[in-house]
Formats: structure tokens, C-alpha cells, sequence
């Protein structure tokens, strides 16, 4: 009978429990799902880097590393393998618009770092093989069996193509202008030292380490195989540890750059991607959660006090208590059971796919598999724990009473001892205020969740409009204030270094306008953080001089001049490196082999580019030579051949390059030492395709916004119903119409909404700020909001108290007088 | 000669706490007799209620002892007061408070969830004339079909003692008077104790013990050699169990 009752109950008060139910999923759905996708790609990433025994430890040396070098390298211990590799950074595809490859020339049984062979065959040692970028195949729909041409340094190579393959090391490739990998301008390719034996001889000036297996996990042998390659390097035996930082700066080391895996943007972003998704894994469904409960307590609230005659009525009939108790749990069990399994069964099979299409377009991974993690069962545990505790504390209240005090009517708490409402100015109120005041007091904890929840909501709204405004602020602070120009030309950086450079200076200064030239690098940079502690990074440098198509801003948005005696930095490089302008950080650029000293003159803000911008002057004066690899301009240059003008394809392209000012010329082909065109209008419509994926989080935002509200302000405004029901139907018999009781809640729930609103917005900005500073180490959006996106969202919030306090003039219509009133005694 | 089955020793029962303390039931002694019909009359604050509800083992008394069957009920914890109820009692309630989402059979087979043993439910629910409503809801039902099936509730426990508080109080008078003659045969037929809380000094003709309480005292003890039958039309075919 208990069970037929249990069913009964739960289809009276189906609404609230299909809330819970609904609730208890949705949490237990993005807890199972984002758990799934993180640890689905945590674990494809560790068996990509299994399967591939991908390195832990690259070095370059552009003089080239001896036999010895490996030899000694392989001594050390928990290193499992070392090789020897030719890469060529510099080498073009001739017959596909010259777009840049990295060329690895590696031993055909090579071992460290290896490929996944998509489609054709593995590596091997013929002669005239090369094995191509399988997503840069794919745009160029190159095939296994097709002849491809390499440039390098001038020269072309043509080889068959064996086979199309991936691999871990190009995980992400962009290039320092871009944050989406563009497959169509750039791919990576594996050779033999075999087939390019006429090239590169015997040479390398690479080398790739792998670890142990079980000591790649190990932090402690890490730092202990840097300190001896670093060591063995510099200065043959000698212990790294009796090495002070001095010594191993202004030694001239045996490498040029020593780089781990954490120096490599792909594996950094991956992993940073990783701790993004369990961030949202855990964030969202907590909110979720925490509505499920304050669902389950109002529903229990609410059947209790409505059962407890009932539950009085069991007692005096001799039904233990404990049976009483296991009766009203289950209410607190089923329905955040159920929701839980059907959240959990969902979400590895659905939610994580909603995310590799975006993953997709920036990453280069073999599979996309999802994997529910055992902590899952985590959240399912603390739901339906939680629906039981709030059950139990509820049934709790009324079988403390004995039998005899349950079955009759509960008596109201005597509140007339509060201070405030003794005082002149409640006694000076009007009948609403007052009345609206004393329910304040009565049902303090059911204010307190209203305020939360709306608190929630705007606070949601806020960082959903404000991420957005955010990335919109970036097209016209990246591509409006920063790059003045609208195209960018890749110079040959073999002819540059030549006395022919002039005479390619010539001919683009004849056909161009405003063209300026930079050199473009990478750089390593170390800064002290206290004594004997520094921080590496590798980041992007810049070189020129007088540059105008480039302009800097500072945090407050106004333009910062060109450094003279020192150096720019832009904001987030400075943050990941603990300097600040005035400091003293020591860089090196690659290829090179000793530091220089620098100061940090300015810190920019830049969006989408992170680097170093030097002047060509103080380059120059600390040792390096400048050799132009880039010319901007602020013409707009269409390539000859529409149909390989990769901007007409793309409408919004089109759109932007309508708005594009500058003049428009024709690409001209007679400049030998131009290599490639890059607009601006491309760079742009790149970002906007990483601008309409990120979308998707504000629509979370915003979405989870409203049923937050929704959901809060149904539950906590029907308990206040039934909590006032004989108040309002006295109200009634009294004479009140249906519409001033209506306006008495309205009131309430305004005053609480105005309150809500006030503590929300803090934390609306503070998720905003949380939201853009996990966004990865190569972006750094200004958080910026719109008024109109304020209004918009304090509109919002407030309608949606409106709406759901109009949904109950139909409720109070319903309210019985006479039932209402009637009393047991 | 008849067994002694409640016998209330020196009972007190104050409610509130100090200084706000009120006496509701004030040194109060009495004894019932197994098969015995007893009315406790008073008028309303007089404590009667209250002391039912200790007899039914929803209240524990301040002070006193009540013995039920040879046992001190004041010493038995939650759990032995819950089996007291389900195996000795049988409480009928002025409000019926019968559970609204279950019907009328359901209502009275509740019972088998509590306790082994009792009468057969569609045997009481014939018994109280209620067998063509058996799947009806009690939003369903009149006031004195409801009282019926709150006593096909009890009955179907057989408990030894049943109690009633003001078990006619919301019925009219001809409901009443058969809700009346019910109890009373089911006291002279089965042998049941019946104990009624009312403020209808009518019912004192009905009784064999009538209980006079005022204050929260006793006032008044007396016993009725002759007991009336209470007369009523449509009264129930003599019990078939």
C-alpha cells in the first residue's frame, strides 16, 4: 500500500519531481559528459604519444651535432632512445603556392617521434620517397602515388608521395600570425636520409629523446635527464647541479635550443584545452546540482507539511518510524536516481561529439574517442545523496513531534517579537510593505535562494554577452587597431640574405604602398624570478624599424611608441615570464648560441599574437644580424588567378574584404623574392571561424542562465504559494481581487531581483574574467562589456521574474476558499 | 470476573516549558476493565483528549504511570510504543484521516503492513456496510462513510483496545448515532474495550464506565450496571465475524 502511495504521490506532484529529474540529469549529463571528453582526450593523447613514442626532449644545433653528441646523450639515464634528424624549416611546396613544409629527414628505421601512417605505407629506406602532411594532402588532394615537388633553399626536389601520415610534433601548426591551423598554407613532410643523401649527407642538426616509459610521469627524472643533457652538452661530465645559472648562460653550448615538450605550443594548448573542459566539468553541473537540491527540499517541504496528518495518522497506527522515513526517502531517491542513470548513459554519446568538430579544426589527432572517467560516479553519488539528506532532514521535522502533536494542523512560528517590526517605521508601513517584510522574515532561507538564483542568472547573462563582446572587441583591437596593414608578403629568406635583397626592395617598394620590412623569428627568453630561479619560454620576435603598419597599445588602450633601447612585450608573454616593464630578461635567438641581455621598455596587449617586438637598431647593437623575411603593406593584393584567391571563396570574406580600405592590386608574379601573400581579410576570417566555435560557450552561458532562473523561481514561488494558500484565501474571502495579491508577490519578488542583480554582476564579471584567462597562453582578450549587453541582461532577468509571477495569477484564481480554511479543529 | 487492562496511576501531563508550563491533566487515577464501553465527558479544554492520547500511546505522561495489560507503557521506548499501537490499539479520529491517494481498500489493508494477523479486509469492509465502494477514493465518500472506513481501519487489526476522539464530532446525528451503535457492538460482540472521548452527554447512557473530567481532573467516576443499546436505523447486520 506504502508503494502504491509512494506512486501516487510522485504523479500528484509530477511537475516538481519531473524538475528534479530533469535537474539531477543535466548535471549528472555535463559531469559524465565533460568528463568523458576530458579524459577521453587526455587518454587518445597519451596512447598518441605511446604509439608514436613521441620525444620528450627536441635540441637543435645549426652547426650540426657530431656522432659523439648522440653517443653521449644515449648514456644517460632513464633515456631510452636518442636520433639524429635533419630538419629543414625554409622548404616550400612549388606546385601549390609555394606554402611553407617542415621537411624532417629522419632514418628509416627511425624509432622516436614517428608517424601514423593514415593512408599508403610506412617509412622505409627507398630512394625517392617522401611521406606528406596527411590534412595538408587532404586540401590539396594529394594522393599516395603522386609526384611532389619540395623547394629548398632554391632548388626543387621531386619525390613520390608513399604514403600521408600525422604525427604528434604537429599536433597544432599555425604560423606567428594566426591561432587556427590553416592546412591549405602549411604541412609538415618526412623523408629518409636516403632519399635526401645528396641534400643533407650525413648531417643532423636535430636531435629527438625519448624517456623511459614509466619515467616520462616521473617529474624528478625529468629535471634529472634536462640537468645532464644540459650538462653534457656544455661541458662534457661535469654534474649540472655544480653549474650556476651564470655559467650556463655564457657558456657557448653544443645546441641552440633545448626544448621540451612543455615548450611546444600543440602539447601546452592540448593539455590546456584539457583542464578547460574539466573546469566547465565540474562548474556547470555543481550549479546544476545545487538546483536539484533546492528542488528536492521546496517538493519536500511542500509534500510534508501537506502529508502530515498523514504521517501522524501511520504513526498512530503503529507504522515504525523507520518505515516512515524509508517511505518519504524515496521520494528523495527515485527521481535523482533515475535522472542521474539517464544523464550518465546520455552523455558519453552524445555531448563529447558536440566538441571534436571544433577540436577538430585546430587539432591533429589520430582518433576522437570519448572516455567516462570512474569519477563520474561521483556527482551521482553526491545527488542522490543530497535529494536523501534534504528528504531525511524535512521527514525529520515532523516525526520528532509525537503522533499526537503530528496529526494536528502545524501552528505558524509567533514572529512578533522582531525588532524591526516593532519599530516606528514598520508600524509607519503600508499593508503591502509590511506584509511583504514579515514574509521576509518568515521564509528567510527562501529569500536568500531567490536572491542566489537570480543572482546566477544575470551573473550567467553577463559572462555570456560579455564573452562575446569580448571576442568581437578582438576583430576590431587585432584587425582595425593593431594591424594597420592589409597584406603581409613572406620573403625568401635565402635571396633576402643576398645582395639581391636590394634589388627584391626595389621592385616591391615600385609596385607597393607604405611597405615596411621585418624580420620574424623565434626567440627563447629567461627571466629571473628570485635568486637561482628563472622561467624559460620560447615565444615569436619581431624586428623593424619606424613601423607604422603596426601599432601597440598598453592595458588602457593608448598607443605605445616603438622601443628604443630595449624591448616590447606583449602582456600575457610578460605574465607567463613574472616581468614587468623596467626588468632585465636575457633571450636568445634560435640558431644562435648565446644570451644577450635586454630590458623590458613597454607591455602591449594583443589579442591573437603573442611575442617580443625589438628595433632593428638595438638588434643589431646586441650582435644579430637583420635579414628581412617579411614586408608588410596596406594594399590589398588579389592573386592573378581568382580561383586560387582563397579569399573569394568564403563569403564572409567577401564581406570583409568589402570593408577593407587600401588600394587593390594584382599579385604580381615577376617579384622572385616574394613567397607568399597573406591578407589581413584572411587572417580576420580565420578568426572568425575560432570566433563562431567559441560561440557556443556564451549560448551555455545564457542558456543555463535562464533555466536557472526559470527553474528556481517556479519551485521557490510555488512553496510560497503553498505556503500562503489560507493567508490568500483569507485575502479573498476579505475582498482582495486576485490581481493585488499578485502585486503583493510581484513586489517581493522584484525587491529580491533588484538585491539578486546587485551581488550578481560582481559575479558575472568575475566568471567573465575566469572564462578569457583560460582561453590558452596564445590569447589575451581584453574583457570588455557593453552597455548594451547590461541592459540586455538585466531585461532579461527581470522578465523572466515578471513571467514566471504572471504564471501564478493562475494558481492564486485556483485557491479554494473554503477548502483552504477549513481547520481541524 | 473481568481482567483489569488500563489502570492510569497518578498520571500528570504539563505542556510548555518553564516559566510558561500548563497543567493539562492534573493527578488523574482511574482503571478500565477488558470489554468494557467507556465514555470520558468533559467540556472542551478539560484534558480528556490528552489522556486518551497517553492511553494510545501518543504522549507520554510528565509524571505517573499508565499500566496497559500489566505493562508500564510510560517505559517503553519509540519503537515498543510503535508495536503497542499496531497490536493494541485502534485510535478513530473526529477528521477520519484517512490517506486521500489510497482507496478504500487500501486504506483498511494498510493495516497488514503494520501487523500480522486481523480480521480479513474485505470482511470488515462488509462488516461496515462499505463493500460497493471498496475502489473508492475518500474525496469520494460522505463524512460517516469515511468514519466507517477509519473503523474497518482499526478493526481490521483486531487490536484489544480501541479508542475514539470525538468519533461522531464532525457526522450528524443520525451518522452518528450509527457510528454509536457500531462501536458498541463491536464491543458487546467481540468483546472489544472501547474507550470515546466526547463532550455529547448523550452518549453516557451507552456506556459502562463513564469518566466525568474537568480541569484536567477527575471530577467524576461512575459505572453503569445497564448500559443502553444504542438504537439505530440502518444499523449494520450483526457482525458476521
Amino acid at each position: 500500500m506504502l508503494f502504491r502511495k509512494f506512486l501516487r504521490d510522485l504523479w500528484h506532484n509530477k511537475i516538481q519531481f519531473i524538475s528534479i529529474f530533469i535537474m539531477a540529469a543535466l548535471s549528472t549529463y555535463i559531469f559524465a559528459g565533460m568528463g568523458s571528453l576530458y579524459n577521453g582526450l587526455d587518454r587518445e593523447l597519451q596512447e598518441y604519444y605511446k604509439k608514436t613514442n613521441y620525444a620528450q626532449y627536441k635540441l637543435y644545433n645549426g652547426q650540426g651535432f657530431e656522432s659523439e653528441d648522440i653517443r653521449s646523450l644515449s648514456d644517460i639515464e632513464h633515456i631510452d632512445k636518442v636520433e639524429k634528424r635533419y630538419i629543414i624549416d625554409s622548404a616550400v611546396a612549388t606546385d601549390y603556392d609555394n606554402s611553407a613544409i617542415e621537411l624532417n629527414i629522419v632514418e628509416s628505421d627511425y624509432k622516436v617521434s614517428q608517424c601514423i601512417v593514415v593512408k599508403g605505407s610506412n617509412i622505409d629506406n627507398s630512394k625517392d620517397a617522401i611521406w606528406i602532411d596527411y590534412r595538408y594532402a587532404k586540401e590539396k588532394h594529394i594522393k599516395v602515388g603522386d609526384r611532389f615537388t619540395i623547394g629548398i633553399e632554391g632548388n626543387k626536389f621531386e619525390k613520390e608521395v608513399k604514403g600521408l601520415v600525422i604525427n604528434p610534433e604537429y599536433i597544432y601548426q599555425v604560423n606567428a600570425d594566426n591561432i587556427i591551423p590553416n592546412h591549405d598554407d602549411m604541412g609538415f613532410a618526412f623523408s629518409t636520409y636516403d632519399s635526401f643523401e645528396d641534400v643533407v649527407l650525413d648531417k643532423a642538426n636535430a636531435v629527438v629523446i625519448s624517456m623511459d616509459y614509466l619515467e616520462k610521469n616521473d617529474k624528478d627524472a625529468k629535471n634529472k635527464v634536462s640537468s645532464n643533457i644540459i650538462s653534457k652538452l656544455n661541458n662534457g661530465n661535469v654534474a649540472y647541479s655544480e653549474l650556476t645559472e651564470e655559467d650556463i648562460e655564457q657558456s657557448t653550448s653544443n645546441y641552440d635550443i633545448f626544448s621540451t615538450r612543455d615548450d611546444v605550443a600543440g602539447h601546452v594548448m592540448f593539455n590546456q584545452a584539457i583542464e578547460q573542459y574539466r573546469a566547465i566539468g565540474i562548474v556547470f553541473p555543481l550549479a546544476f546540482l545545487a538546483v536539484t537540491v533546492l528542488t528536492m527540499l521546496t517538493t519536500m517541504t511542500r509534500l510534508v507539511d501537506k502529508q502530515r496528518i498523514e504521517i501522524g495518522t501511520l504513526g498512530t497506527l503503529g507504522l515504525k518510524k523507520d518505515k516512515i522515513y524509508r517511505h518519504y526517502i524515496s521520494f528523495g531517491f527515485f527521481p535523482a536516481f533515475i535522472g542521474c542513470l539517464v544523464g550518465m548513459i546520455a552523455a558519453p554519446f552524445t555531448l563529447p561529439y558536440t566538441f571534436y568538430g571544433t577540436l577538430d579544426t585546430l587539432y591533429t589527432m589520430e582518433e576522437w574517442k570519448p572516455a567516462l572517467p570512474y569519477s563520474s560516479c561521483i556527482i551521482v553519488v553526491l545527488c542522490i545523496g543530497l535529494c536523501m539528506g534534504v528528504t531525511y532532514i524535512t521527514i525529520r521535522k515532523v516525526l520528532k513531534e509525537t503522533p499526537a502533536q503530528a496529526i494536528k494542523p502545524k501552528v505558524s512560528e509567533e514572529i512578533n517579537d522582531s525588532k524591526l517590526l516593532q519599530s516606528d517605521m514598520a508600524n509607519n508601513m503600508n499593508f503591502a510593505l509590511k506584509w511583504n517584510l514579515i514574509d521576509l522574515i518568515k521564509g528567510k532561507v527562501r529569500a536568500i535562494m531567490t536572491v542566489v538564483g537570480m543572482a546566477g542568472c544575470i551573473g550567467l547573462l553577463i559572462a555570456g554577452f560579455g564573452f562575446r563582446d569580448s571576442l568581437n572587441q578582438v576583430v576590431i583591437d587585432q584587425y582595425d587597431r593593431i594591424f594597420q596593414y592589409n597584406t603581409k608578403m613572406a620573403l625568401d629568406s635565402t635571396i633576402m640574405a643576398t645582395e639581391k635583397s636590394q634589388e627584391v626592395k626595389k621592385d616591391i617598394n615600385d609596385t607597393y604602398t607604405n611597405v615596411e620590412y621585418m624580420y620574424e623569428g623565434k626567440v627563447e627568453i629567461r627571466s629571473e624570478i628570485s635568486s637561482n630561479q628563472y622561467k624559460r619560454k620560447i615565444s615569436n620576435l619581431t624586428v623593424g624599424s619606424n613601423i607604422k603598419n603596426i601599432k601597440y597599445y598598453n592595458e588602457e588602450g593608448k598607443s605605445i611608441s616603438m622601443p628604443t633601447n630595449g624591448v616590447n612585450l606583449s602582456r600575457k608573454l610578460a605574465k607567463s615570464l613574472g616581468v614587468d616593464e623596467g626588468d632585465t630578461i636575457k633571450i636568445k635567438l634560435f640558431g644562435t648560441k648565446e644570451y644577450k641581455n635586454v630590458n623590458v621598455e613597454k607591455i602591449y596587449v594583443s589579442p591573437v599574437t603573442q611575442g617580443m617586438f625589438i628595433s632593428e637598431e638595438l638588434f643589431e647593437n646586441i650582435g644579430y644580424t637583420f635579414i628581412a623575411n617579411y614586408a608588410t603593406t596596406t594594399d590589398v593584393i588579389v592573386h592573378e588567378d581568382l580561383s586560387k584567391n582563397i579569399d573569394s571563396k568564403n563569403s564572409e570574406n567577401k564581406k570583409i574584404r568589402q570593408n577593407v580600405s587600401g588600394k587593390t592590386k594584382k599579385y604580381s608574379k615577376d617579384i622572385d623574392g616574394i613567397v607568399k601573400i597573406i591578407t589581413k581579410s584572411k587572417l580576420q576570417s580565420d578568426y572568425e571561424v575560432t570566433k563562431k566555435t567559441l560561440d557556443s560557450i556564451s549560448l551555455i552561458l545564457m542558456a543555463s542562465a535562464i533555466l536557472l532562473a526559470v527553474v528556481v523561481l517556479y519551485n521557490l514561488n510555488m512553496l510560497s504559494l503553498y505556503e500562503k494558500q489560507n493567508e490568500f484565501a483569507l485575502f479573498k474571502v476579505l475582498g482582495f481581487k486576485d490581481s493585488r495579491i499578485r502585486n503583493l508577490l510581484l513586489r517581493q519578488t522584484l525587491l529580491l531581483v533588484v538585491v539578486g542583480v546587485l551581488v550578481g554582476i560582481p559575479f558575472g564579471l568575475g566568471l567573465l574574467y575566469i572564462i578569457l584567462n583560460t582561453m590558452g597562453d596564445s590569447v589575451d582578450m581584453l574583457m570588455t562589456i557593453k552597455p548594451l549587453s547590461y541592459y540586455i541582461s538585466l531585461v532579461l532577468t527581470c522578465g523572466i521574474s515578471i513571467i514566471m509571477n504572471l504564471c501564478f495569477v493562475f494558481n492564486i484564481k485556483k485557491i479554494n476558499m473554503v477548502s483552504s480554511l477549513k481547520n481541524v479543529e | 470476573m473481568m481482567k483489569k487492562l488500563v489502570n492510569f496511576v497518578d498520571v500528570i501531563k504539563d505542556f510548555g516549558t518553564f516559566p510558561n508550563v500548563q497543567r493539562v491533566v492534573d493527578g488523574v487515577n482511574f482503571s478500565i476493565y477488558e470489554g468494557e464501553f467507556v465514555v470520558i465527558l468533559g467540556a472542551s479544554g478539560a484534558g480528556k483528549s490528552t489522556v486518551l492520547n497517553m492511553l494510545g500511546g501518543m504522549e507520554k505522561p510528565s509524571y505517573g504511570d499508565i499500566y496497559v495489560d500489566d505493562i508500564n507503557i510510560c517505559e517503553l521506548n519509540d519503537n515498543k510504543l510503535a508495536e503497542y499501537r499496531a497490536e493494541k490499539i485502534g485510535y478513530i479520529f473526529q477528521s477520519y484521516n484517512l490517506i486521500p491517494s489510497l482507496n478504500v481498500y487500501e486504506n483498511v489493508n494498510i493495516s497488514k503492513e503494520i501487523v500480522k494477523g486481523g480480521f480479513n479486509t474485505d470482511d470488515v469492509i462488509e462488516l461496515v456496510g462499505l463493500k460497493n465502494h471498496k475502489h473508492k477514493f475518500p474525496s469520494q465518500l460522505s463524512g460517516g462513510q469515511q468514519q466507517r472506513v477509519a473503523i474497518a481501519r482499526v478493526l481490521s487489526k483486531n487490536p484489544d483496545i480501541i479508542l475514539g476522539d470525538e468519533p461522531t464530532g464532525a457526522l450528524d446525528t443520525d451518522t452518528g448515532i450509527m457510528v454509536m451503535a457500531l462501536l458498541q457492538q463491536l464491543c458487546w460482540q467481540l468483546g472489544k474495550t472501547i474507550v470515546i472521548v466526547t463532550h455529547n452527554p448523550e452518549y453516557v447512557n451507552y456506556a459502562d464506565r463513564v469518566i466525568y473530567m474537568k480541569n484536567g481532573m477527575i471530577e467524576k467516576h461512575m459505572l453503569n450496571d445497564n448500559p443502553m443499546q444504542v438504537q439505530a436505523e440502518n444499523i449494520i447486520s450483526p457482525l458476521p465475524i
